[in-house]
Protein backbone atom coordinates (compact mmCIF):
# COMPACT_ATOMS: atom_id res chain seq x y z
CA UNK A 1 0.00 0.00 0.00
CA UNK A 2 1.39 3.09 -1.09
CA UNK A 3 0.53 6.84 1.04
CA UNK A 4 -2.03 9.02 -0.94
CA UNK A 5 -0.29 12.64 -0.90
CA UNK A 6 -3.12 14.87 -2.05
CA UNK A 7 -2.28 17.26 -5.12
CA UNK A 8 -2.24 20.70 -3.41
CA UNK A 9 -0.20 21.77 -6.56
CA UNK A 10 -1.53 25.27 -8.71
CA UNK A 11 -0.57 27.32 -11.74
CA UNK A 12 2.26 29.10 -9.95
CA UNK A 13 1.29 32.79 -9.62
CA UNK A 14 3.89 35.35 -11.27
CA UNK A 15 4.29 38.46 -9.67
CA UNK A 16 2.06 40.43 -10.28
CA UNK A 17 -0.25 38.45 -8.37
CA UNK A 18 1.72 38.96 -4.83
CA UNK A 19 1.08 42.30 -5.29
CA UNK A 20 -1.93 43.16 -3.90
CA UNK A 21 -0.73 41.35 -0.08
CA UNK A 22 1.76 44.13 -0.12
CA UNK A 23 -1.83 45.78 1.92
CA UNK A 24 -1.48 44.19 5.13
CA UNK A 25 2.32 45.32 4.94
CA UNK A 26 1.94 48.68 4.27
CA UNK A 27 -0.62 49.16 6.82
CA UNK A 28 1.85 47.44 9.69
CA UNK A 29 4.61 49.94 8.23
CA UNK A 30 2.41 52.69 8.24
CA UNK A 31 1.13 52.14 11.82
CA UNK A 32 4.80 51.48 12.95
CA UNK A 33 5.82 55.11 11.66
CA UNK A 34 2.99 56.69 12.82
CA UNK A 35 3.30 55.23 16.64
CA UNK A 36 6.86 56.41 16.56
CA UNK A 37 6.78 59.83 15.12
CA UNK A 38 3.53 60.84 15.89
CA UNK A 39 3.58 62.73 12.39
CA UNK A 40 0.11 63.86 11.76
CA UNK A 41 0.77 63.67 8.03
CA UNK A 42 1.38 60.03 8.18
CA UNK A 43 -1.52 59.81 10.69
CA UNK A 44 -3.95 61.38 8.10
CA UNK A 45 -2.84 59.57 5.36
CA UNK A 46 -2.85 56.28 7.39
CA UNK A 47 -7.08 57.19 8.17
CA UNK A 48 -7.58 58.25 4.85
CA UNK A 49 -6.19 54.91 3.47
CA UNK A 50 -8.41 52.43 5.71
CA UNK A 51 -11.24 55.02 4.86
CA UNK A 52 -10.40 54.58 1.05
CA UNK A 53 -10.35 51.22 1.33
CA UNK A 54 -13.89 50.34 2.87
CA UNK A 55 -15.09 52.78 -0.05
CA UNK A 56 -12.97 51.14 -2.94
CA UNK A 57 -14.28 47.40 -1.26
CA UNK A 58 -17.20 47.81 -3.48
CA UNK A 59 -16.18 49.91 -6.42
CA UNK A 60 -13.40 47.44 -7.13
CA UNK A 61 -15.59 44.55 -7.29
CA UNK A 62 -14.79 41.07 -6.79
CA UNK A 63 -11.32 39.33 -7.95
CA UNK A 64 -12.73 37.12 -11.15
CA UNK A 65 -10.99 38.65 -13.98
CA UNK A 66 -7.36 38.63 -12.09
CA UNK A 67 -8.01 34.82 -11.50
CA UNK A 68 -9.50 34.41 -15.31
CA UNK A 69 -5.89 34.73 -16.57
CA UNK A 70 -4.05 32.97 -13.67
CA UNK A 71 -6.04 29.80 -13.30
CA UNK A 72 -9.04 29.88 -16.49
CA UNK A 73 -10.31 26.26 -16.15
CA UNK A 74 -11.95 27.63 -12.93
CA UNK A 75 -14.27 29.51 -14.29
CA UNK A 76 -15.19 26.96 -16.70
CA UNK A 77 -18.77 26.26 -16.52
CA UNK B 1 8.71 37.42 2.93
CA UNK B 2 5.06 37.10 5.16
CA UNK B 3 7.31 36.66 8.40
CA UNK B 4 8.59 40.04 7.83
CA UNK B 5 4.88 41.51 9.10
CA UNK B 6 5.71 40.18 12.74
CA UNK B 7 8.37 43.20 13.05
CA UNK B 8 5.65 45.23 11.90
CA UNK B 9 3.46 44.08 15.06
CA UNK B 10 6.13 43.62 17.44
CA UNK B 11 7.33 47.57 16.44
CA UNK B 12 3.69 48.86 16.90
CA UNK B 13 3.61 47.24 20.21
CA UNK B 14 6.49 48.72 21.34
CA UNK B 15 5.67 52.24 20.24
CA UNK B 16 2.41 51.57 22.47
CA UNK B 17 4.39 50.82 25.13
CA UNK B 18 6.58 53.80 24.46
CA UNK B 19 3.88 56.56 24.14
CA UNK B 20 2.16 54.96 27.12
CA UNK B 21 5.28 55.08 28.94
CA UNK B 22 6.21 58.07 28.17
CA UNK B 23 2.84 59.56 29.34
CA UNK B 24 3.59 57.61 32.65
CA UNK B 25 6.40 58.62 33.67
CA UNK B 26 7.85 61.27 30.87
CA UNK B 27 10.86 58.43 30.22
CA UNK B 28 12.24 57.26 27.35
CA UNK B 29 12.20 53.77 27.62
CA UNK B 30 14.73 51.22 25.72
CA UNK B 31 16.43 54.46 24.84
CA UNK B 32 14.20 54.19 22.07
CA UNK B 33 14.31 57.51 20.91
CA UNK B 34 17.62 58.44 22.15
CA UNK B 35 19.02 55.37 19.80
CA UNK B 36 16.08 56.82 17.38
CA UNK B 37 18.06 60.35 17.20
CA UNK B 38 21.67 58.52 17.02
CA UNK B 39 20.89 56.87 14.22
CA UNK B 40 18.32 59.54 12.06
CA UNK B 41 18.58 62.63 13.67
CA UNK B 42 14.74 62.44 14.28
CA UNK B 43 13.72 63.70 17.94
CA UNK B 44 11.09 61.38 18.87
CA UNK B 45 10.36 63.02 22.49
CA UNK B 46 10.31 66.12 20.57
CA UNK B 47 7.56 64.75 18.39
CA UNK B 48 5.56 63.37 21.63
CA UNK B 49 6.30 66.71 24.25
CA UNK B 50 2.32 67.15 23.59
CA UNK B 51 0.92 64.09 23.61
CA UNK B 52 -2.29 63.65 24.81
CA UNK B 53 -5.46 61.41 25.04
CA UNK B 54 -5.80 61.36 21.03
CA UNK B 55 -1.95 60.23 20.61
CA UNK B 56 -2.64 57.31 23.41
CA UNK B 57 -6.10 56.36 21.81
CA UNK B 58 -4.42 56.16 18.27
CA UNK B 59 -1.35 54.77 19.63
CA UNK B 60 -3.20 51.57 21.04
CA UNK B 61 -5.56 51.50 18.10
CA UNK B 62 -2.57 51.15 15.65
CA UNK B 63 -1.20 48.08 18.12
CA UNK B 64 -4.72 46.81 17.51
CA UNK B 65 -5.22 46.85 14.63
CA UNK B 66 -1.58 45.47 13.56
CA UNK B 67 -1.75 42.85 16.06
CA UNK B 68 -5.06 42.04 14.77
CA UNK B 69 -3.97 41.69 11.01
CA UNK B 70 -0.95 39.84 12.64
CA UNK B 71 -2.97 36.60 14.33
CA UNK B 72 -6.20 36.69 11.64
CA UNK B 73 -4.31 37.44 8.45
CA UNK B 74 -0.76 36.75 8.40
CA UNK B 75 -0.67 34.82 11.43
CA UNK B 76 -3.20 32.37 9.93
CA UNK B 77 -1.00 31.97 6.93
CA UNK B 78 1.86 30.79 8.96
CA UNK B 79 -0.21 28.83 11.74
CA UNK B 80 -0.87 26.16 8.94
CA UNK B 81 2.79 26.13 7.85
CA UNK B 82 2.86 23.42 10.33
CA UNK B 83 6.16 22.27 8.95
CA UNK B 84 8.35 25.39 10.08
CA UNK B 85 8.63 25.91 13.08
CA UNK B 86 9.66 29.67 13.25
CA UNK B 87 6.39 30.40 10.94
CA UNK B 88 4.11 29.05 13.69
CA UNK B 89 6.16 30.30 16.11
CA UNK B 90 5.96 34.28 14.99
CA UNK B 91 2.02 33.13 14.46
CA UNK B 92 2.06 32.27 18.26
CA UNK B 93 4.08 35.87 18.92
CA UNK B 94 2.06 38.18 17.06
CA UNK B 95 -1.35 36.66 18.88
CA UNK B 96 0.14 37.10 22.19
CA UNK B 97 0.02 40.51 22.31
CA UNK B 98 -3.75 40.28 21.84
CA UNK B 99 -4.28 37.66 23.95
CA UNK B 100 -4.64 35.40 20.94
CA UNK B 101 -1.90 32.84 21.61
CA UNK B 102 -4.53 29.95 21.52
CA UNK B 103 -5.01 30.70 17.92
CA UNK B 104 -2.78 29.27 16.32
CA UNK B 105 -3.57 25.63 17.98
CA UNK B 106 -7.45 25.90 18.07
CA UNK B 107 -7.72 27.11 14.51
CA UNK B 108 -5.80 24.39 12.80
CA UNK B 109 -6.45 21.63 14.91
CA UNK B 110 -9.95 22.35 16.24
CA UNK B 111 -11.95 24.57 13.50
CA UNK B 112 -10.18 22.81 10.70
CA UNK B 113 -11.63 19.77 11.46
CA UNK B 114 -14.90 20.54 13.04
CA UNK B 115 -16.42 23.80 11.04
CA UNK B 116 -20.23 23.89 10.69
CA UNK B 117 -20.67 21.84 13.17
CA UNK B 118 -21.95 22.87 16.80
CA UNK B 119 -18.38 21.48 18.10
CA UNK B 120 -16.67 24.48 16.19
CA UNK B 121 -16.21 27.75 18.14
CA UNK B 122 -16.09 29.20 14.58
CA UNK B 123 -19.50 28.55 13.09
CA UNK B 124 -22.28 30.82 14.18
CA UNK B 125 -25.79 29.57 14.52
CA UNK B 126 -28.78 30.09 12.79
CA UNK B 127 -30.46 33.17 14.00
CA UNK B 128 -27.52 33.65 16.38
CA UNK B 129 -26.85 37.64 17.00
CA UNK B 130 -22.99 38.26 16.77
CA UNK B 131 -22.90 39.13 20.35
CA UNK B 132 -24.77 36.21 21.68
CA UNK B 133 -21.86 34.21 19.21
CA UNK B 134 -19.20 36.03 21.02
CA UNK B 135 -20.26 34.92 24.12
CA UNK B 136 -20.97 31.59 23.58
CA UNK B 137 -17.50 30.63 21.67
CA UNK B 138 -15.38 32.83 23.93
CA UNK B 139 -15.29 30.14 26.43
CA UNK B 140 -15.84 27.26 24.27
CA UNK B 141 -12.38 28.24 22.37
CA UNK B 142 -10.56 27.64 25.10
CA UNK B 143 -12.29 24.32 25.90
CA UNK B 144 -11.41 23.09 22.58
CA UNK B 145 -7.62 24.29 22.94
CA UNK B 146 -7.34 22.28 26.36
CA UNK B 147 -9.02 19.42 24.73
CA UNK B 148 -6.69 19.41 21.71
CA UNK B 149 -3.87 19.49 23.95
CA UNK B 150 -5.15 16.92 26.67
CA UNK B 151 -5.34 14.84 23.67
CA UNK B 152 -2.10 15.18 22.17
CA UNK B 153 -0.01 15.38 25.97
CA UNK B 154 -1.90 11.91 26.53
CA UNK B 155 -0.82 10.33 23.48
CA UNK B 156 2.96 11.81 23.82
CA UNK B 157 2.30 10.64 27.73
CA UNK B 158 3.68 13.83 29.31
CA UNK B 159 1.46 15.81 32.43
CA UNK B 160 -1.42 17.73 30.83
CA UNK B 161 -0.30 20.50 33.81
CA UNK B 162 3.21 21.00 32.51
CA UNK B 163 5.42 23.21 30.45
CA UNK B 164 4.60 21.04 27.66
CA UNK B 165 1.21 22.45 27.46
CA UNK B 166 0.28 25.05 24.59
CA UNK B 167 -2.41 26.90 26.12
CA UNK B 168 -0.59 27.23 29.25
CA UNK B 169 2.64 28.23 27.93
CA UNK B 170 0.47 30.99 25.97
CA UNK B 171 -1.43 31.84 29.39
CA UNK B 172 2.27 32.32 31.10
CA UNK B 173 3.35 34.66 28.00
CA UNK B 174 0.05 36.83 27.61
CA UNK B 175 0.15 37.21 31.60
CA UNK B 176 3.94 38.17 31.59
CA UNK B 177 2.62 40.54 28.93
CA UNK B 178 -0.01 42.11 31.14
CA UNK B 179 2.23 42.56 33.98
CA UNK B 180 4.78 44.38 32.01
CA UNK B 181 2.18 46.77 30.28
CA UNK B 182 0.99 47.47 33.89
CA UNK B 183 4.62 48.26 35.22
CA UNK B 184 5.81 50.20 31.98
CA UNK B 185 2.60 52.48 31.73
CA UNK B 186 0.50 52.66 34.71
CA UNK B 187 -2.84 52.38 34.99
CA UNK B 188 -3.86 54.14 32.20
CA UNK B 189 -1.67 52.51 29.61
CA UNK B 190 -3.00 49.03 30.92
CA UNK B 191 -6.52 50.41 30.44
CA UNK B 192 -6.07 51.25 27.22
CA UNK B 193 -4.35 48.26 26.59
CA UNK B 194 -6.83 45.89 27.51
CA UNK B 195 -9.84 48.41 25.16
CA UNK B 196 -6.98 47.52 22.39
CA UNK B 197 -7.38 43.65 23.64
CA UNK B 198 -11.05 43.87 23.29
CA UNK B 199 -11.35 45.68 20.12
CA UNK B 200 -9.04 43.06 19.05
CA UNK B 201 -11.06 39.95 19.70
CA UNK B 202 -14.58 41.90 18.73
CA UNK B 203 -13.11 42.19 15.29
CA UNK B 204 -11.86 38.36 15.15
CA UNK B 205 -15.31 37.08 16.39
CA UNK B 206 -16.94 39.60 13.84
CA UNK B 207 -14.74 37.75 11.42
CA UNK B 208 -15.38 34.34 11.82
CA UNK B 209 -19.01 34.90 12.39
CA UNK B 210 -19.26 35.44 8.60
CA UNK B 211 -17.48 32.85 7.41
CA UNK B 212 -19.40 29.78 8.14
CA UNK B 213 -22.42 31.55 9.42
CA UNK B 214 -25.87 29.06 9.74
CA UNK B 215 -23.90 26.51 7.73
CA UNK B 216 -24.50 22.82 8.40
CA UNK B 217 -22.38 19.38 8.02
CA UNK B 218 -22.40 16.08 9.09
CA UNK B 219 -19.85 15.74 11.74
CA UNK B 220 -18.99 12.37 9.73
CA UNK B 221 -18.61 13.76 6.29
CA UNK B 222 -15.48 15.60 5.55
CA UNK B 223 -15.50 19.30 5.04
CA UNK B 224 -16.56 20.24 1.54
CA UNK B 225 -16.94 23.94 -0.96
CA UNK B 226 -20.54 24.33 0.38
CA UNK B 227 -19.50 24.55 4.44
CA UNK B 228 -18.03 27.97 3.40
CA UNK B 229 -19.11 31.28 2.76
CA UNK B 230 -17.08 32.56 -0.05
CA UNK B 231 -16.14 36.21 -0.97
CA UNK B 232 -14.44 37.64 -4.34
CA UNK B 233 -13.82 40.79 -3.24
CA UNK B 234 -10.67 42.14 -4.37
CA UNK B 235 -10.02 44.51 -1.28
CA UNK B 236 -11.48 41.33 1.32
CA UNK B 237 -8.30 39.20 -0.33
CA UNK B 238 -5.42 42.15 -0.45
CA UNK B 239 -6.21 42.77 3.29
CA UNK B 240 -6.71 38.96 4.95
CA UNK B 241 -4.60 37.21 2.16
CA UNK B 242 -7.35 35.62 0.40
CA UNK B 243 -9.75 34.28 3.32
CA UNK B 244 -12.36 34.91 1.08
CA UNK B 245 -11.21 32.18 -0.81
CA UNK B 246 -12.42 30.34 2.29
CA UNK B 247 -13.41 26.92 0.94
CA UNK B 248 -10.78 26.23 -1.32
CA UNK B 249 -8.31 26.72 1.99
CA UNK B 250 -11.03 24.84 4.06
CA UNK B 251 -10.47 22.12 1.17
CA UNK B 252 -6.58 21.92 0.98
CA UNK B 253 -5.83 24.07 4.33
CA UNK B 254 -1.85 23.71 3.60
CA UNK B 255 -2.14 25.56 0.34
CA UNK B 256 -0.79 28.86 0.42
CA UNK B 257 -2.79 32.14 0.09
CA UNK B 258 -1.65 32.98 -3.45
CA UNK B 259 -2.06 29.66 -4.65
CA UNK B 260 -6.11 29.80 -3.29
CA UNK B 261 -8.90 30.24 -5.97
CA UNK B 262 -12.48 30.94 -5.28
CA UNK B 263 -14.98 28.48 -6.04
CA UNK B 264 -18.09 29.94 -7.47
CA UNK B 265 -19.59 27.29 -7.45
CA UNK B 266 -20.23 27.27 -3.70
CA UNK B 267 -21.62 29.60 -1.25
CA UNK B 268 -21.08 33.19 -1.80
CA UNK B 269 -21.56 36.28 0.42
CA UNK B 270 -23.13 39.13 -0.84
CA UNK B 271 -20.89 41.99 -0.44
CA UNK B 272 -17.28 42.09 1.23
CA UNK B 273 -15.65 41.11 4.27
CA UNK B 274 -16.03 44.85 5.59
CA UNK B 275 -19.41 45.33 4.20
CA UNK B 276 -20.41 41.89 6.21
CA UNK B 277 -18.78 42.67 9.19
CA UNK B 278 -20.69 46.11 9.55
CA UNK B 279 -24.06 44.22 8.41
CA UNK B 280 -23.54 41.76 11.63
CA UNK B 281 -24.06 44.36 13.90
CA UNK B 282 -27.36 44.63 13.36
CA UNK B 283 -29.30 41.66 13.55
CA UNK B 284 -31.80 42.63 11.99
CA UNK B 285 -29.81 43.78 8.55
CA UNK B 286 -27.91 40.29 8.58
CA UNK B 287 -30.63 38.50 8.61
CA UNK B 288 -32.28 40.24 6.26
CA UNK B 289 -29.26 39.58 4.03
CA UNK B 290 -28.43 35.91 4.92
CA UNK B 291 -31.43 34.08 5.71
CA UNK B 292 -32.90 34.22 2.09
CA UNK B 293 -29.16 32.69 1.15
CA UNK B 294 -29.31 30.55 4.08
CA UNK B 295 -32.77 28.81 2.74
CA UNK B 296 -31.24 28.65 -1.18
CA UNK B 297 -28.30 26.68 0.35
CA UNK B 298 -30.75 24.26 2.36
CA UNK B 299 -32.14 23.84 -1.47
CA UNK B 300 -29.31 23.73 -3.87
CA UNK B 301 -26.40 22.72 -1.47
CA UNK B 302 -27.30 20.41 1.75
CA UNK B 303 -27.03 16.24 1.08
CA UNK B 304 -30.24 14.51 2.81
CA UNK B 305 -28.27 14.14 5.73
CA UNK B 306 -28.00 17.99 6.26
CA UNK B 307 -31.07 18.50 5.35
CA UNK B 308 -32.81 17.26 8.15
CA UNK B 309 -29.42 19.20 10.31
CA UNK B 310 -30.80 22.29 8.75
CA UNK B 311 -34.19 21.98 9.68
CA UNK B 312 -33.43 21.42 12.68
CA UNK B 313 -31.28 24.28 13.22
CA UNK B 314 -34.21 26.26 11.86
CA UNK B 315 -36.72 25.39 13.88
CA UNK B 316 -34.01 26.31 16.68
CA UNK B 317 -33.40 29.66 15.38
CA UNK B 318 -36.67 31.78 16.29
CA UNK B 319 -36.22 33.36 12.78
CA UNK B 320 -39.97 33.45 11.81
CA UNK B 321 -38.71 32.92 7.82
CA UNK B 322 -36.24 30.15 9.09
CA UNK B 323 -39.24 28.05 11.20
CA UNK B 324 -41.84 28.88 8.26
CA UNK B 325 -39.20 26.90 5.70
CA UNK B 326 -38.27 24.46 8.59
CA UNK B 327 -42.01 23.43 7.85
CA UNK B 328 -41.73 22.72 5.00
CA UNK B 329 -38.27 20.75 4.60
CA UNK B 330 -40.28 18.53 7.24
CA UNK B 331 -43.09 17.90 5.40
CA UNK B 332 -40.81 17.27 2.06
CA UNK B 333 -38.05 14.95 4.17
CA UNK B 334 -41.59 12.54 5.31
CA UNK B 335 -42.78 12.80 2.37
CA UNK B 336 -39.30 11.65 0.85
CA UNK B 337 -38.96 9.21 3.84
CA UNK B 338 -35.82 10.32 5.03
CA UNK B 339 -37.28 11.83 8.65
CA UNK B 340 -38.01 8.17 10.03
CA UNK B 341 -35.16 7.13 8.63
CA UNK B 342 -32.98 9.60 10.27
CA UNK B 343 -34.88 9.20 13.49
CA UNK B 344 -34.27 5.81 13.67
CA UNK B 345 -30.82 5.66 12.72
Amino acid sequence: MSAVTPDISRPQASWPMYFPYIVPMLISTAATVLVFTNSSVVGWGFVLFLVALQVLEPLLGEEHETYEWKNPQVFDA
Amino acid sequence: MMQFYSVGTVLTFVGFLWVMAHAHNGGDLLNIAAGLQAVTGFDMLAAHANDGWVQYIVAMLLFSITSSLGTVAIGHELCHRVHEPLSVFLSRLMGTFTMFSYYAVEHPYGHHLTAATPRDSSTALRGESIMAFTTRTFKQDYEIVWEIERVRLDNMGLPVWSHHNRLLRGFAVELAILVSVAAITGFIGLALFTIGVIQAHLGYKAGVYIQHYGLVRDPDQPIEIKHSWGCTYKVTNWLTDGIGRHADHHDVPEREFWDLVPHLEGPQLPGGYMKMMGLSRSKKKWEEAMIPLLIEWDEKHASPAEKLLAMEANEKSGHPQLIAHARKQRQELEEAGLLETAQTA
